[in-house]
């Protein structure tokens, strides 16, 4: 491949290819501009040189609460849950060879939603109890389907059309919470279930920091032998069990990496989705480089906040309703210009 | 890449001995031969029957035969015979057409798809109808239970006419794929857009969670009549499609070289499945999974030919959502699950077994 | 904590504990009708958070319909910094007052409220002080913000907003010690006791009409509920309608289902209840009265279904609001608007 070389620390080498860490860069340096923007937007109107005062520990109480314990925080969870979110779907649709493979088919964000929902509508949770609660929901909803769809082994199929009854209860169950509730309750739930990252303070920032820091090496260790798994499944099968063992593995690393996403963020839609396939047609490549998409996922979230923030007027809507309005024609524009998505590929 | 999806497995299923490649027409199904099926039919059609007798006595109040009888025989106005008369009875019947419609849409929708995950809310009509019917409280306050019952079927069909037009736009027509994709992209944009507005607007999210998970309550029987027309069109339209779905299941090439044209099976499939399940989506709201589950329990009895497999699924589809809203209705008494939950409930961990039990009919 | 945060928590600890052992005294020397003022020293306790009440609060937020209400009822409407989540029009007296407030519709975000600067957020619900909405009550304090929420629908602790309400707190009673209280904290007693005897003597003119005139058994029964896409949605037992149905002698014909404050009940359980009275209570916008109610009293009345019922066949269903059915300064008009409605032949 062009562009690729080698780069060498002692014992360790890795494969590098240039045009991926070029993009990568400008995609991270990109986001981290945006994020540092956003710490100057907000409701409560601040000049530059407050938020610098702010964030160096001089300016009133409320202003540095607002910078260094609601904005700084905020912006870091965007980045995170759209890098975690994005390096999901990347690997989800590397594993399964289909551009159109996101968190959702495999049941994590139903699950993370009716365990949020629940959180709040029947035990008024904190928004720590909820996280964890819909982590736990993500967890348990893909474990049980594995559980019910395993039959001498997995089968594609079977997998899907289990997860689509899963989705189907799961689903109800959250609607039934959301009508036995007062109508303040429901809206609260209702938030969370669209994705938002309002109010998201330090312990969300290093929730899905700690995700990604445990997670990403995984995914970034793996890529080589994901790789072959380009090549096609038979191949892959011809090569044995270490292949059969990092699909795995790669699986079990997106299935926990979307679900903490979900559970600081609830269902962010579309970042999974989109942002690797953005690389993938930037870099003109079958394959969908993590990096990249990692650092696309963040652009897209942290710019999704910055218009949910700015756009609507005088109150911010939930980051979900921004990137499900922005994703969905993107796909839609796809399916138009009928390339790759929609045909055989 | 993604035609694979829908067409085959995600990875290769283990291997399963006993399944031979079949005819596509006719062939395996628990009942073979049509005097299995059309004995088994006649089983059905008794419970759904009974299923219907059982809407109408059990609720709140338990009635009997000779109440009914009396509503309407001997009328005298007394709470019982309204009951029956303006309750009851309307909302039995409402059962009967939303289940049936929702069954067969979901026939039309996996069959024109050839996708056997298909369900009616691919083509964006859930979608659709709850934006019209949240842009009409929101927007035209819009607050009569009867007034955003329009609104929701137009919305249905507006959005099923955007996916379609969308998944057309590529060279070769609208292709299953595509349009299950278009569908997925159009219902989650129609969907940001609801909750921009309900998350704004308390009246709209305070109607809209409850329209939402789908009830029969509500059933009322003059909206019923109105319905009427669109259902029986719908329906017919189902049962001339039946064959051309058959030519359309062996392939695309395979089908036109038959001599089917596919457009025009595309196209009133599409317009079949708007008129009935957008019809029960603007009635009942957006009952989920009836129209993924029951084609393929239908499927499991008499096998894939779309001259038996529309007929059960008119008549399981029904039996599911009756006894699943005479259920809700005595479990969490004095209160009512909604019928939309109750389906997936029950439905869900039955189907579930379904699929374990035996791959899942193919198409 | 540290050292000198401990050492002058522990002070102040003290010197409160002095001013209570004074007022003590004072309070058992003095007169014993004129009642023990419930400030502890420097605080008052509000649904078992202290508050602060040193320094009578100069900027205001007050959210939901109780608490706007409230603040006006209490003259302290030029100290209000904004106003959020009106249910209804407010109460004609405070119409021009909350005019001139800023107002948001729905809640606004935490750096919203913060950039009016509030030393106050007064709450007419426990929907407000979580982590998601403007923060717990706790963390509002760090930001030298008290709070407060009218205390029959106290959560079962700050940061909750808990649906099960403890019945022994939905009384009028309450209604009048969380205004003695907000008057201490607003230094504006005297105004507070106004209000309150305004309102006992509403609620007592109420009581002596009614008086011996009908007996028990023969009090109506109202709902309180509007029509649902199930059936209907009504006030059930913890809800304050009960309190204010109950003092406007009737009963509220929903008063056994407990646990929550709404419930969503079946249109065959309206038939087999059979109410005497049905009150709509229409919600939730600025702009909303009781005659918004009109299309759903037309949708009842026209319901086959519902045409033996006591209420449809007298003509016996009226609008009201959900505002009305909320514990506040509005309660007393609101028995008396109940009273007039079904005992219209003794409050003609």
């Amino acid at each position: 491949m062009p562009g690729t070389g080698v780069v060498r620390l002692g014992a360790l080498s890795v494969r590098v290819y240039w045009p991926e860490m070029a993009l990568g860069s400008l995609l991270a340096a990109l986001a981290a501009a945006a994020a540092l923007l956003s710490l100057t937007v907000g409701d409560f109107a601040m000049g530059l040189e407050e938020v610098v005062g702010a964030l160096t520990g001089r300016g009133g109480v409320m202003a540095a609460h607002v910078v260094v314990e609601m904005r700084l925080p905020r912006a870091l969870t965007a980045l995170g849950v759209g890098a975690a979110l994005a390096l999901s779907g990347a690997l989800l649709q590397r594993l399964a060879r289909n551009p159109l493979v996101s968190p959702d088919i495999i049941g994590v964000s139903a699950g993370a939603t009716t365990a949020a929902v629940l959180a709040i509508v029947a035990f008024s949770g904190t928004a720590l109890a909820v996280a964890s609660s819909a982590l736990a929901g993500a967890v348990g909803t893909a474990l049980l389907l594995y559980l019910l769809a395993y039959r001498r082994g997995v089968s594609g199929q079977r997998l899907v059309l289990v997860g689509i009854a899963l989705t189907a209860m799961l689903g109800a169950a959250t609607s039934y919470l959301l009508t036995r509730t007062e109508l303040t309750t429901a809206q609260r739930a209702m938030l969370w279930l669209t994705g938002s990252l309002a109010n998201r303070e330090w312990p969300h920032a290093a929730t899905v920091g700690l995700a990604l820091a445990l997670l990403a090496p995984v995914a970034f260790l793996l890529a080589r032998p994901l790789a072959l798994l380009q090549l096609g499944e038979d191949t892959a099968i011809a090569l044995g069990g270490r292949v059969q063992l990092s699909r795995a593995v790669l699986l079990f690393t997106a299935t926990a990496l979307a679900a903490m996403a979900t559970a600081v963020a609830g269902p962010v839609a579309f970042v999974a989705l989109v942002a690797p396939q953005i690389v993938r047609r930037l870099l003109r490549e079958r394959a969908v480089g993590l990096f990249p998409a990692a650092a696309c996922g963040g652009l897209m979230v942290v710019g999704a906040d910055l218009l949910a923030r700015t756009a609507f007027g005088g109150s911010e809507v939930p980051v979900g309703v921004v990137t499900g309005i922005l994703g969905a024609p993107y796909l839609l524009y796809l399916l138009a210009r009928g390339g790759g998505v929609g045909r055989g590929g | 890449m993604a035609d694979r999806v829908a067409e085959r497995p995600l990875s290769p299923a283990p291997a399963e001995p006993h399944r031979k490649p079949r005819p596509p027409s006719g062939g395996s199904g628990l009942l073979s031969g049509p005097g299995a099926r059309s004995i088994g039919l006649m089983a059905a059609l008794l419970v759904l029957a009974g299923a219907l007798l059982a809407s109408v006595l059990v609720g709140y109040q338990q009635l009997s035969v000779a109440d009914v009888y009396i509503a309407y025989a001997g009328f005298t106005g007394s709470d019982t015979d309204l009951v029956v008369r303006h309750l009851r009875v309307p909302r039995t019947l409402a059962g009967l057409a939303v289940g049936a419609a929702l069954g067969v849409s979901g026939v039309l929708v996996q069959g024109v798809t050839r996708n056997p995950l298909g369900d009616p809310g691919i083509l964006g009509i859930n979608a659709g109808a709850a934006l019209a019917a949240v842009l009409a409280i929101s927007v035209l306050g819009v607050s009569a239970l009867l007034g955003y019952v329009a609104f929701a079927f137009l919305g249905a069909a507006a959005a099923a006419c955007a996916v379609y037009a969308v998944g057309s736009l590529g060279p070769d027509g609208a292709g299953p794929v595509r349009l299950a994709l278009a569908g997925a992209a159009i219902s989650a944009l129609l969907g940001s857009l609801t909750s921009a507005i309900i998350l704004r607007d308390r009246a709209s999210l305070d109607e809209y969670r409850f329209w939402v998970v789908g009830s029969l309550a509500g059933a009322d029987g003059a909206a019923l009549l109105q319905a009427l027309p669109f259902l029986t069109a719908g329906l017919v339209l189902a049962v001339a499609l039946a064959r051309p779905l058959n030519a359309v299941a062996l392939g695309d090439e395979l089908a036109r070289s038959l001599g089917t044209r596919l457009w025009l099976v595309r196209g009133a499939s599409a317009l079949a499945v708007v008129l009935l399940a957008g019809t029960a989506t603007a009635a009942a709201g957006p009952i989920g999974f009836v129209g993924v589950a029951v084609p393929h329990i239908a499927r499991a009895l008499v096998g894939p030919d779309h001259r038996w497999v529309l007929p059960w699924s008119a008549v399981l589809a029904p039996v599911l959502l009756l006894v699943a809203d005479v259920v809700g209705r005595v479990v969490a008494r004095p209160e009512e699950l909604q019928v939309g939950i109750v389906t997936a409930l029950v439905g869900a961990p039955f189907f579930i077994l379904l699929v374990r039990r035996r791959r899942a009919a193919g198409l | 904590m540290k050292p000198t945060d401990a050492r002058a928590a522990l002070g102040r600890a003290r010197s409160a504990a002095v001013l209570a052992l004074l007022l003590a005294a004072t309070a058992c020397g003095g007169s014993p009708s004129s009642p023990a003022p419930e400030t502890a020293g420097e605080t008052i306790r509000n649904c078992d958070v202290d508050v602060a009440a040193a320094e009578p609060p100069e900027r205001v937020f007050a959210a939901y319909q109780p608490a706007i209400e409230t603040a006006h009822a209490l003259g302290i409407s030029d100290r209000l910094v904004g106003t959020a989540f009106l249910d209804a029009e407010v109460m004609d007296e405070h119409a021009a007052a909350q005019a001139e407030q800023e107002y948001y519709p729905n809640l606004p975000s935490l750096e919203e409220l913060l950039s009016h600067e509030p030393d106050f957020v007064l709450s007419g619900f426990n929907g407000v002080f979580t982590d998601e909405s403007l923060g717990t009550r706790a963390s509002l304090r760090e930001l030298g913000v008290e709070s407060w929420i009218l205390s029959p629908l106290c959560p079962s602790e700050d940061g909750r907003t808990d649906e099960t309400i403890d019945p022994a707190t939905v009384t009028m009673d309450n209604v009048y010690a969380d205004l003695r209280d907000l008057g201490t904290l607003f230094d504006e007693q005297e105004r507070a006791e106004q209000v309150i005897a305004g309102m006992e003597a509403t609620v007592e003119e109420v009581a002596q009409t009614l008086d011996g005139r009908v007996a028990e058994e023969d009090r109506p029964t109202v709902m309180i509920g509007r029509p649902s896409d199930q059936g209907f949605r009504v006030a059930g037992g913890p809800d304050f309608s009960t309190e204010i149905i109950d003092l406007a002698g009737g009963v509220n014909a929903f008063a056994d289902l407990d646990g929550r404050r709404n419930h969503d009940v079946a249109t065959e359980d309206v038939i087999a209840r059979d109410p005497d009275f049905i009150l709509v209570d229409v919600c939730c916008d600025a702009r909303m009265t009781s005659a918004d109610a009109a299309d759903q009293i037309e949708q009842i009345m026209d319901d086959p279904a519902l045409a033996n019922l006591t209420a449809v066949t007298g003509g016996r269903v009226e609008g009201f609001t959900f505002a009305d059915r909320s514990a506040g300064v509005r309660s007393a008009d609101a028995v008396a608007k109940v009273a007039g409605t079904i005992h219209s032949d003794l409050f003609g």
